[in-house]
């Protein structure tokens, strides 16, 4: 469905990703592990068109990516959930979700995401409808983000790191849901910092280090696999 | 985004009142004024719209204000058209021009942006200075008002004149508080806080600026339309850069985002132009010497300070609530 080749990148002077290759399946999940500082979030915000992609070739469902600006890879389908969530402050929960609503049509076959749907999903945050983006607690910014992705009505989902520094009982909300949706047959590409929430919600694994896919495999595989874990990802 | 909160409507509400009592009460000179009023206030809720709402300050709204005053007048005393189409042809045109610019300056920032924007309008100046079918630096002179004569109504008379103002300030106060509630409002502050983000999310921002610049340029035109109505006179200096930095100005003074700041900016302007003038010709210094203070207060402008001083009462006047739902709505996570 997405596939990156041979992928350069980087911020200004800085190259990070060095040939990247990777590829995430329909209909499945693929996690994207690595250390710190290693191209993980360098390699979605390349997908999303926010850096330039300086050699390479990124495909989405064959259609050329590389190059194209950020509004037309979400409006060929990529929905982006980003590290910093990124809540509008000055917005209410309603309005920053309907920031996303209905701009684009579901692709052909998809029930349409609405406010009703999202809300299903995350009960908590029609609660807070009303609410400012500042008075959310980091959880609930982080279902917010990922409603507002799926208004978007993509064919892909990708996440950044989406527990980072959330309570425990808000990470299994989380995977629970993230779960939900795989089960759904939603794509996703997701990538974590949190081994164990990674490997269980994935299909796919990658693992990334200075840059490059260093291994490809299942989530079983590496779990059973320490020397590799200690290796690339020091756990 | 803009939102209709009790105090703003309260202060809506009283500035129409005023303002009606003032058309009733006063002689001539004081409906001149308050002409001057209203058509300024129009040009700053054209301004606040751009610059307050969208972050993107604009030098060049004194330029679309002369070529809705320009194209009024060219389209009346040149091609003889209707005063009525006129109008029309004028703030469509202003539209396109606005809509122009917004697209172009679109991609640049901050100082740049402001830059870019300072030379169309600077672009536009020089034009109509040095074009000798519109009269060059003489300007153009015999321009008719709107013939009401239909409804009974003579606006060559001061009075029913400033009435007409601000009924058409009327409406497009409404009109721009419902465009900076619909989703283009929620659009302009996302973009205004994360355009990165925006983009992600799909939104192709320089279209959004452009609509917007677009939407603020017809007001500002329909402000000049009403400027050339006024004196029945235009010449190049309305599109000069010092009526937009005059206009942002009042924006600040007023309470830059708040589009009810703007029309107290307005009123306060004028008045004290007026005031200050008849007492020294250095009425500038004063001009200069309030604003510095309202900016160093740290409060968005004469109407932020009070939007702020009654949120604080209003508050304050229900602490037992407040702490109830604050208890309510704790979460760990």
């Amino acid at each position: 469905m997405l596939e990156l080749q041979n992928v350069n990148s980087g911020y200004g002077e800085t190259q990070v990703l060095h040939g990247m290759n990777l590829t995430a399946e329909k209909g499945r999940v693929l996690a994207v592990l690595g250390r710190n500082g290693a191209g993980k979030s360098t390699t979605l915000k390349t997908i999303m068109g926010l850096l330039p992609v300086r050699s390479g070739t990124i495909l989405f469902d064959g259609a050329q990516l590389h190059g194209r600006r950020p509004f037309d890879v979400a409006s060929a389908g990529i929905a982006y959930v980003p590290e910093t969530r990124d809540i509008f402050p000055s917005l209410t929960v309603r309005e920053n979700l309907e920031i996303a609503a209905g701009r684009f049509p579901p692709s052909a076959g998809a029930e349409a995401w609405t406010l009703e749907r999202v809300l299903d999903i995350f009960p908590r945050l029609g609660e807070r409808m009303e609410n400012g983006g500042t008075q959310l607690s980091g959880g609930e910014q982080q279902m917010l983000a990922i409603a507002r992705a799926l208004l978007l009505n993509p064919r892909l989902l990708i996440l950044d790191e989406p527990t980072e520094g959330l309570a425990p009982i808000i990470v299994k909300l989380i995977h629970d849901k993230l779960k939900d949706l795989r089960e759904a047959g939603m794509s996703m590409v997701l990538v974590e910092q949190n081994f164990g929430f990674a490997t269980s919600l994935a299909d796919d694994v990658a693992v990334v280090s200075k840059g490059q896919v260093v291994w490809t495999g299942t989530p079983g595989e590496i779990r059973s696999d320490t020397a590799l874990q200690h290796r690339w990802l020091g756990v | 985004m803009f939102r209709l909160t009790p105090v703003r409507s309260g202060a809506l509400g009283l500035l129409a009142a005023l303002g009606l009592y003032a058309a009733f009460s006063a002689e001539y000179f004081g409906l001149e004024i308050l002409t001057e009023i209203a058509i300024l206030s129009m040009l700053v809720i054209a301004l606040d719209m751009v610059a307050g709402f969208g972050g993107m300050v604009s030098l060049c709204h004194g330029a679309l204000l002369g070529i809705g005053a320009y194209a009024y007048a060219g389209l009346t005393t040149m091609t003889g058209a209707d005063p009525f189409l006129a109008l029309l042809g004028a703030v469509v045109l202003t539209g396109i021009a606005g809509f122009l610019v917004g697209a172009v300056c679109a991609g640049s920032q901050g100082i740049y942006f402001i830059m870019v924007t300072l030379a169309f309008g600077q672009m536009a100046y020089a034009f109509f200075f040095e074009s000798a079918a519109f009269g060059g630096d003489d300007g153009i002179a015999g321009v008719p008002r709107l013939d009401l004569s239909g409804l009974g109504v003579d606006l060559g008379d001061s009075r029913s004149f400033v009435l007409f103002c601000m009924i058409l300030l009327a409406l497009v106060t409404l009109f721009a508080a419902h465009i900076l509630r619909s989703g283009l409002g929620r659009t302009l502050v996302g973009l205004k806080t994360n355009e990165q983000r925006m983009r992600a999310l799909g939104v192709r921002s320089w279209r959004a600026k452009a609509y917007t610049f677009g939407i603020s340029g017809m007001i500002a035109g329909l402000a000049g339309v009403l400027a050339a109505q006024h004196t029945m006179y235009i010449s190049p200096g309305l599109l000069n850069w010092t009526v937009s930095g005059e206009a942002l100005v009042v924006v600040i003074l007023g309470g830059l985002g708040t589009l009810v700041g703007p029309l107290v900016g307005a009123t306060a302007f004028v008045l004290i132009k007026h005031e200050v003038s008849a007492l020294t010709p250095y009425w500038h210094l004063v001009t200069g010497v309030i604003l510095i203070a309202v900016v160093m207060s740290g409060a968005n402008g004469i109407f932020g300070f009070f939007e702020a001083q009654l949120e604080r009462l209003r508050n304050r006047s229900k602490p037992a609530v407040e702490g109830k739902l604050k208890q309510g709505s704790v979460h760990d996570a």
